[in-house]
């Protein structure tokens, strides 16, 4: 039984040593494909709201909740709460997701940037 | 003889003549361009010295602005032929007076709905220029093209937020005051 446990507890071990870097790795994509791709309309201090709203806490925020920003009715009354898959839809295609937003992003096509962007904007808490 | 043949060259120069201006005519009335407010004058001529300006710097931000200039510039043309013309109405139904001489402003704000998504599209387009342009400025340290991405993707917010829907009320309200 010990063995067991023990067998378990390397296995996990190992698996979390191997799941930080790469996750590292995506969180250090997502900050630069960030600054390319959202960077220029979005601000990451809290409260700091530019053309779009600060993206300081946005995964788990609900849609249209940065205080001080004016969002579009769309954005508003979406319902939606940004969590990752919410995130990921949105990204890729804005205003097939949120119709009537008026973020003038085409959106971003792909999948790892996606989700290397999702990971970086985890980190902001 | 002679004098039939003048005749008949005469006339045929008269209705060469009244082609043209009948041509002419129908062309202008086609193409028959309204001003737009003088501030959109000002803006759009300084937006597009400005990417001019960058464009002409030996630099991968001189590059892009290059490439931008004329998705910026389709979008300028459409914004003067029929989303801002309406705007020039503004001051005047601020001030009670409509009149029928107005009514162009109807058919235009009809085309600004229908291009809606059209019009959205060119927006996506120049933002996506403009984060190109803001990340290679950011590169090689040049602050004013960052200054000018930042200006143009909130004037592009501007239009969505603002222009385009206030010449569509502009639109309405003449409809409703002087019927279709």
């Amino acid at each position: 039984m010990a063995r067991s446990v023990l067998v378990v507890a390397v296995a996990a071990a190992s698996s979390l040593l191997i799941a930080l870097p790469a996750r590292a790795q995506n969180v250090e994509n997502g900050q630069k494909a960030f600054k390319q791709q959202c960077g220029l309309c979005h601000d990451v201090a809290a409260g700091k709201n530019r053309v779009g709203p600060s993206l300081f806490g946005v995964v788990g925020r609900k849609a249209g909740g940065a205080d001080g920003f004016h969002y579009s009715d769309g954005n508003k009354n979406s319902g939606l709460t940004w969590d990752q898959a919410t995130l990921d839809k949105y990204l890729a295609d804005p205003r097939a997701t949120v119709p009537g937003t008026t973020m003038t992003y085409a959106g971003l096509k792909n999948d790892e940037q996606r989700k290397d962007i999702i990971a970086y904007l985890a980190t902001l808490h | 003889m002679r004098s039939r043949l003048v005749a008949m060259s005469a006339l045929a120069l008269l209705a060469a003549a009244a082609v043209v201006i009948s041509w002419s005519g129908s062309g202008t009335a086609q193409t028959a361009r309204h001003e737009i407010p003088q501030s959109f004058v000002v803006a759009h001529q300084d937006t597009l010295a400005e990417l001019t300006a960058i464009g002409k710097r030996h630099t991968r931000t001189g590059l892009i602005a290059r490439q931008a200039i004329a998705a910026v510039k389709k979008h300028f043309e459409r914004e003067e032929e029929y989303i801002l013309p309406p705007l020039t109405l503004a001051p005047a139904i601020a001030n009670g007076h409509v009149s029928p001489d107005m009514k162009w402003a109807i058919a235009m704000a009809d085309r600004i709905k229908a291009d809606r998504e059209t019009i959205f599209t060119e927006h996506t387009v120049i933002t996506e220029w403009m984060n190109e342009l803001a990340a290679a400025a950011e590169r090689s340290h040049e602050a004013d093209v960052i200054a000018f991405a930042r200006g143009a993707v909130a004037d592009s917010l501007n239009d969505t937020e603002v222009n385009e829907p206030m010449a569509i009320v502009i639109g309405e309200y003449l409809r409703a005051k002087l019927g279709p």
